[in-house]
């Protein structure tokens, strides 16, 4: 018969307790910072287009914390200025190529988001 | 100019959508898109990129490619432009090229309506990406 004791177990409970109290608020400035990356890559790369001038302006970045996940969202907004224009300059038309600003952003911030969030859950649990 | 790597890597994904003959491609064999072309078919925009990522981490050079096709999937009837769509996914997705493989980077959209031609046609967008190193 084998038997297996663990010890210690109490003191892991606590400190993944502790860690769980303090994720989501530091998740939340994470995902703040990395929507603001993103916001300002595509800002830049919709900038200084003849034909939609405002659109850029029009590129926003939102974050909601909701129980047990944080989203952000970022992009055109349809009720600003030319933001209504914004999924025609993402993907183009069948006569116009298309001038991507929301993909590149976020494919370049993809890595930087990863590593933030790895060494916060490290540093979360590491205590 | 584009690099010839690069123009390998658009044409490489061309040539997978022209092997469906039931499938018209624009731009055509020779690079050409008639002004007003007749549906059904799908106009394609292809770009190349190299976005530091983790294929560039050991030596520092840009090694890693980031090929993207924008698909514009045309019909004169919604289910023409997503019956184009299937065609494109069947075709583009998961396909081997240069040692990696094409995914579904954004998903078929909604098909839209589209009269800048003059005569109204649907379009229904998706984008494929491969990241070649």
């Amino acid at each position: 018969m084998i038997e297996i004791r663990v010890t210690g177990d109490a003191e892991l409970i606590a400190q993944l307790d502790s860690a769980l109290s303090r994720a989501v608020p530091e998740v939340t400035a994470v995902v703040e910072q990395g929507a603001t990356n993103v916001k300002t890559d595509w800002v830049r790369a919709w900038s200084g287009f003849r034909h939609a001038p405002k659109l850029a302006a029009a590129v926003t970045s939102d974050v909601y914390a909701l129980p047990g996940s944080v989203r952000a969202e970022i992009g055109p907004d349809k009720g600003k200025r030319q933001g209504a224009l914004g999924n025609l300059v993402e993907f183009g038309s069948i006569n116009n190529p298309p001038h991507p600003g929301g993909l590149p952003a976020l494919q370049a911030e993809e890595p930087r988001l990863e590593t933030a969030l790895s060494e916060l859950a490290e540093r979360l649990i590491g205590g | 100019m584009a690099d010839l790597i690069d123009r390998q890597l658009l044409d490489a994904g061309l040539t997978l959508l022209r092997a469906d003959p039931a499938l018209v491609v624009y731009p055509d064999v020779e690079g050409q898109v008639p002004a007003t072309p007749e549906p059904p078919y799908v106009r394609v925009y292809g770009a190349v990129g190299r976005p530091p990522g983790p294929g560039n981490a050991l030596d520092g050079l840009s090694r890693q490619l980031t090929a993207r096709w924008w698909c514009h999937c045309v019909g004169t009837t919604e289910p023409a432009a997503l019956a184009v769509a299937m065609r494109v996914r069947v075709a583009l997705l998961d396909a081997r090229i240069n040692g990696g493989m094409v995914r579904q980077e954004v998903g078929d959209q909604p098909p839209v309506r589209d009269e800048t031609t003059g005569v109204p046609v649907y379009d229904v967008v998706a984008v494929y990406r491969l990241i070649s190193y």
